[in-house]
């Protein structure tokens, strides 16, 4: 489970970045409060400024942060670039090189970016490497063949079929998942590689973080308290995104609020148990139907 | 798993090719209903023809899903469960949305009784162009009275046409409430290793459908469902695996449903080919401290539940903000997989738009569109409404993927001739989109571009403060002619 930071900060919705306002500037301090705080397994930073579009940071100073960031934590991290394939490809070149023997995730791979001079340095420096498809099973099977195909072994390489939120293209993402969990489990090898998730893709909708005046229907009956607290919202959302994908195969979750991510432990960890300390006979769940709620 | 070919439906057809389907012929017709994409009941000589009498049983064997769709309540109200055919939604569709049912219990106040069904009655949150609604009432025995129940009952069947589970483990009380309301196919609740005879016997009197519940006993749940079905000739069953919400019970739950489905479908084991019911209400057995804590569990789990296969759900909680992500997730996981939601490119008109009106550009996905419709149709004047192509995804995911890009744009306006129908020569490009607007300038020579925001809605204030003036100056409001402007900046 891992927990977004940014070089630069998006728009991001208001409970969010309550969670996060102290921090919003300093991307070390972020990525600190990320673990420690809120208990992630490792910070994800997205290096979005490193867009020429945006401040065009170079990769030697993109280098320079990642190496900061490094030293705020003692976790390994993800390192995600800007979605310039060009200038991605310059910046995981450098990054992969200068951290040469910490074993970092980068994200990620798309089918617009020279494969080859992407995962050369990934192999040569031994990084992880998430390949991005953007929900096209064939164009996934394209990407992890030829990065196998490169020299990354399946032990270094995490699919990511791309993760639209609940209600704005989950059921997209559930069936992608699924089909390609199926197909790795039914022998397909090249998908035999672990998937990940951003859920955080979740804030997309507009249910997640919108105020219920605005949302309500004009002919809704229903009482304006029933609609809130909005707090609440958004992490539900984010949350029932990233469990249902992982009801079909994802094992790696890039997530943001800390109430998203405590749900999903919650839930996440019920599911994944193996051996039972009390079975569903002792719990009586019969009596539902005479509890005096 | 098994999915029909058309050859195992033709050779029940009377294959007179008589075209009252609707179909060029009985083949046509026998292709279509395997796709799902027609109904078993159009074939209406087959039903009508005491000559087919043997041909119609020997077809609705062969079209019975694996697990069978049991229909609750009656009239325009009913909703039917179950009705699945494959595990995987991929693999053709999933059918019945499951109907989420409210519960109320006969130790309520009048009152919260009164809210309670007018709240399910009432609900209505529109999305995507279809209306999300809750769809039953659960009436609970919890003053172990018959008469109290029965009470209960009547007084819920009055205010409301929406199917009732009656839930009580006492053959008393369900047949209490069965005389007052049996008459509209309400789901009886429940037989149980103790009772199943007598509900039984109800459930055959008042010809209604009954769902057996055996917690955590998979085995006991299968004896009972074969002693209903073998013994007492009852097929409308619905199943209860049982609900544990607390700790590992959890996880036991999940794969108990996933068992059940499994046997169902890949097993064709008939005995648990019924659909299943989950109770997230369940979590108020052990509520935490924070009632929003378990509201919040009751909200997840409903979710999980449905994407484990649960084809009804009894939930408790009667706050939007914890029923609308399951909602929400039912109705993704319902749409059709073969065909994603989504409208057709073109210019669309809000309202009546003259030459000086805004032009807004938006992707095809059906949400996209049907958001970006809903906000501009809050502007103050009409305006045009450009959808180009994205191939049925979001703006965000499209742009990433290269879905929506200058090309689609441009294709969509050239085809629709807006050029002609604008004089401001003015673009609005979803933010999202914001990485396109410097190709999209280039591609179009002297129109200027502006980002819009990411949510359209924003979409009015940055109509007002932001193109009205750019484009207008701020002289609009006096009726002055547009001002040529020249991009600035």
């Amino acid at each position: 489970m891992a927990l977004d930071t940014f070089d630069l900060a998006p728009p991001l919705a208001r409970p969010v970045k309550e969670a996060y306002k102290e921090v919003l500037e300093d991307p070390a301090a972020w990525a600190k409060l990320c673990v420690e705080k809120y208990e992630a397994d490792l910070p994800s930073l997205h290096l979005v400024s490193t867009d020429p579009g945006i401040k065009d940071t170079s990769a030697a100073d993109a280098a320079k942060l990642v190496e900061d960031v490094l030293q705020a934590v003692d976790t390994p991290i993800i390192v995600g670039g800007s979605g310039n394939p060009q200038k991605d490809m310059e910046v995981f070149n450098k990054v992969a090189e200068s951290t040469k023997g910490e074993r970092l995730i980068f994200s990620s791979l798309t089918t617009d970016m020279d494969i080859r001079k992407t995962v050369r340095p990934m192999v040569e420096c031994n990084h992880d490497l998430i390949a991005l498809a953007f929900m096209d099973i064939n164009q996934a099977r394209e990407l992890c063949r030829k990065s196998q195909e490169e020299g990354l072994p399946r032990t270094q390489l995490i699919l990511d079929n791309t993760t639209g939120g609940l209600g704005y293209g989950i059921d997209y993402s559930f069936s992608i998942f699924q089909r390609t969990r199926l197909a790795a489990l039914m022998g397909e090898e090249v998908f035999q590689v672990p998937l990940s998730s951003a859920s955080t893709n979740a804030w997309a909708a507009r249910e997640a973080w919108q105020k219920p005046e605005v949302l309500r229907p004009d002919d809704s009956i229903a009482p304006i308290e029933s609609w809130g607290p909005r707090e609440l919202r958004g992490p539900i959302w984010e949350a029932t995104t990233a469990l249902v994908l992982g009801l079909c195969g994802a094992e790696l979750f890039m997530m943001m609020h800390p109430l998203a991510v405590k749900l999903f432990r919650q839930f996440g960890n019920l599911i994944a148990k193996s051996e039972l300390e009390k079975s569903l006979k002792e719990l009586q769940p019969e009596n539902w139907v005479e509890m005096k709620v | 798993m098994r999915i029909l070919r058309p050859l195992d439906i033709y050779k029940y057809l009377p294959q007179t090719n008589c075209r009252e389907c609707g179909e060029p012929n009985c083949m046509s017709f026998a292709a279509k209903l395997v796709e799902d994409r027609t109904l078993a009941e159009k074939c209406t000589p087959l039903f009508r023809d005491p000559k087919y009498k043997e041909k119609l049983a020997k077809y609705l064997e062969a079209i019975r899903p694996p697990v069978k769709a049991i229909q609750i309540g009656v009239g325009h109200n009913a909703v039917n469960v179950g009705g699945k055919v494959v595990m995987f939604r991929h693999d053709l569709t999933w059918h019945n949305p499951t109907p989420l049912a409210l519960d109320v219990h006969d130790e309520m106040d009048d009152a919260t009784i009164t809210d309670r069904v007018k709240f399910v009655n009432d609900f209505k949150y529109t999305r995507i162009g279809a209306d999300l609604t809750l769809d039953m009432v659960a009436v609970r025995c919890v003053s172990k009275s018959p008469e109290e129940f029965c009470k209960t009952v009547s007084r819920v069947s009055k205010l409301t046409a929406k199917p009732l589970i009656l839930c009580s483990y006492s053959p008393e009380a369900l047949e209490e409430a069965l005389m007052a309301a049996g008459a509209n196919r309400p789901l009886i609740y429940a037989a149980t290793k103790e009772n199943w005879k007598e509900v039984g016997e109800l459930a055959l009197k008042y010809k209604c459908p009954v769902a057996v519940s055996s917690p955590g006993d998979l085995s006991t749940l299968k004896s009972l469902a074969k002693t209903l079905r073998e013994g007492y000739g009852i097929d409308d069953i619905v199943l209860d695996p049982g609900t544990g919400t607390e700790g590992d019970s959890f996880a036991e739950t999940l794969n108990n449903f996933a068992a059940l489905r499994r046997a169902a479908i890949e097993d064709g084991d008939v005995t648990v080919g019924y659909p299943l019911v989950g109770i997230p209400a369940a979590v108020w057995l052990s509520p935490d401290e924070d009632e929003n804590a378990t509201k919040i569990r009751e909200s997840v789990l409903s979710s999980l539940l449905m994407t484990m296969y649960a084809d009804l759900l009894i939930v408790h909680s009667s706050d939007i903000w914890v029923l609308l992500a399951a909602l929400v997730w039912r109705q993704s996981v319902y749409t059709d997989p073969r065909t994603p939601p989504s409208v057709k490119p073109g210019i669309y008109e809000l309202g009546k738009p003259d030459e000086k009106a805004p032009l807004l550009v938006t992707g095809n996905f059906a949400l996209t569109y049907f958001l970006v419709k809903e906000d501009a149709g809050k502007l103050k004047e009409p305006s045009w409404l450009l959808v180009a192509d994205s191939e049925a995804t979001s703006i965000e995911s499209a742009v990433a993927g290269r879905k929506f890009t200058v090309d689609k744009i441009t294709d969509a306006m050239n085809e629709s001739a807006i050029r002609e129908k604008v004089k401001h020569k003015s673009i609005i490009i979803p933010g999202y989109a914001a990485r396109l607007s410097g190709e999209l300038e280039d591609a179009l020579k002297d129109w200027r571009v502006f980002v819009g925001p990411r949510d359209s809605s924003a979409i009015k204030d940055f109509i007002e403060k932001v193109w009205k003036k750019e484009t207008y100056g701020e002289e609009l409001t006096k009726q002055v002619l547009p001002l040529d402007r020249k991009k600035s900046g």
